[in-house]
């Protein structure tokens, strides 16, 4: 059960580190199918308790990065209705008896109109739209579409994505892996495109430890750990229940994604009562129904 | 979020906001076109 643990906590840093782009690349490789063949893949030992410990885990992570999405994009969706309702009222205002316009003025009008009438077909489509699609830069160099990619890709690219290094280091990186890896197991790359990923994340290690002079790959493989650790850790799990716990007492859900950005000092904050009792920011907050936890701490115009 | 990836929706987003302000430079246009027929009537 290792394995879904790891990808989790790549997912979450790269989420730490306002690394939006990569997080949601990551969440269409982590499709349905990647999550149901993975948990088919555990050790035949593990016990019920711990699956279902484990599916929740997915399934509170899986929503975290989809919240990021949403949020972004029902942002600029409310911005945008909010202008084409404004602008709309004023055609009507310009439009009423006895405003004298002049020829000029009735041609930006008329102009206007068109364009207004345009918005209003780009926002009826909008919302019939199916399922949001990516393309990344990544996986355009790669040559690569999304129904090629394994759930493999899913750790092994967030492992190799960790620290914000550029796109031709994170494809020379991984390209070392799949040789080493080649040569280790004699097996072809698609042998690596399936074993499970607690077979894949020891294996990483060892592969950067050929490497202990190169700062990057050491410094991808440090903080991998680093949010293994801090993920698997019970001061962690302790401290999430008590916000959840929180957040779903004020009527509101936690957004999991940002919980690794808190310093110390704040993790210390918002365990304490008064802090819950005291914060007007989160109330504000709720009023979208999901919040950010590093939204509490930063100032009103953020938004 | 950077540009190297940008989902189809949100790009839809933008073009929209794009539009939006062009709808506000006209609509500003015809405002400065009152203002200056208001203040030559006054004249």
């Amino acid at each position: 059960m290792f394995n879904k643990k790891q990808n989790l906590g790549c997912f979450f840093s790269l989420i730490k580190t306002n690394n939006f782009s990569l997080a949601l690349e990551q969440r269409i490789i982590f499709n349905k199918q990647d999550i149901e063949s993975s948990f088919q893949a555990l050790p035949e030992n593990i016990t019920k308790d711990n699956l279902k410990n484990l599916k929740n885990k997915v399934g509170k992570f899986d929503e975290a990065v989809d919240t990021v999405l949403q949020l972004k994009e029902k942002e600029m969706l409310q911005s945008v209705k909010d202008k084409f309702n404004t602008y709309n009222e004023k055609v009507k205002e310009l439009e009423k008896p006895g405003n004298d316009l002049n020829n000029q003025q009735k041609l930006l009008l008329s102009e206007v109109k068109i364009i207004l009438k345009e918005l209003s077909e780009d926002l009826s489509s909008f919302a019939s739209d199916k399922k949001v699609e990516f393309k990344s830069e990544y996986l355009e160099k790669k040559n690569m579409t999304m129904d090629k990619i394994s759930s493999y890709s899913l750790f092994k690219n967030a492992v190799f994505t960790i620290n914000k290094f550029n796109v031709n280091f994170l494809i020379e990186l991984e390209s070392k892996f799949i040789d080493w890896w080649n040569k280790k197991t004699n097996n072809s790359i698609e042998s690596l495109e399936k074993i499970p990923n607690h077979v894949f994340y020891p294996s990483f290690q060892e592969f950067c430890l050929q490497y202990p002079k190169d700062k990057k790959i050491q410094k991808t493989l440090k903080t991998a750990n680093k949010i293994m650790t801090e993920i698997l850790s019970p001061e962690f799990q302790v401290l999430h229940g008590h916000v959840s716990k929180k957040m779903k007492e004020l009527g509101g859900r936690l957004h999991m994604s940002s919980y690794l950005i808190l310093s110390q000092e704040q993790k210390k904050l918002i365990k304490s009562e008064k802090f819950w009792t005291n914060c007007s920011q989160i109330k504000d907050d709720l009023n979208i129904n999901i919040i950010s936890l590093d939204r509490i701490f930063q100032p009103k115009n953020h938004k | 979020m950077p540009n190297e990836i940008k989902s189809k929706k949100i790009k839809k987003l933008q073009a929209m906001k794009q539009k939006l302000d062009i709808v506000e430079e006209k609509l500003k246009k015809i405002d400065l076109i009152e203002k200056i027929k208001s203040n030559s009537t006054k004249q």
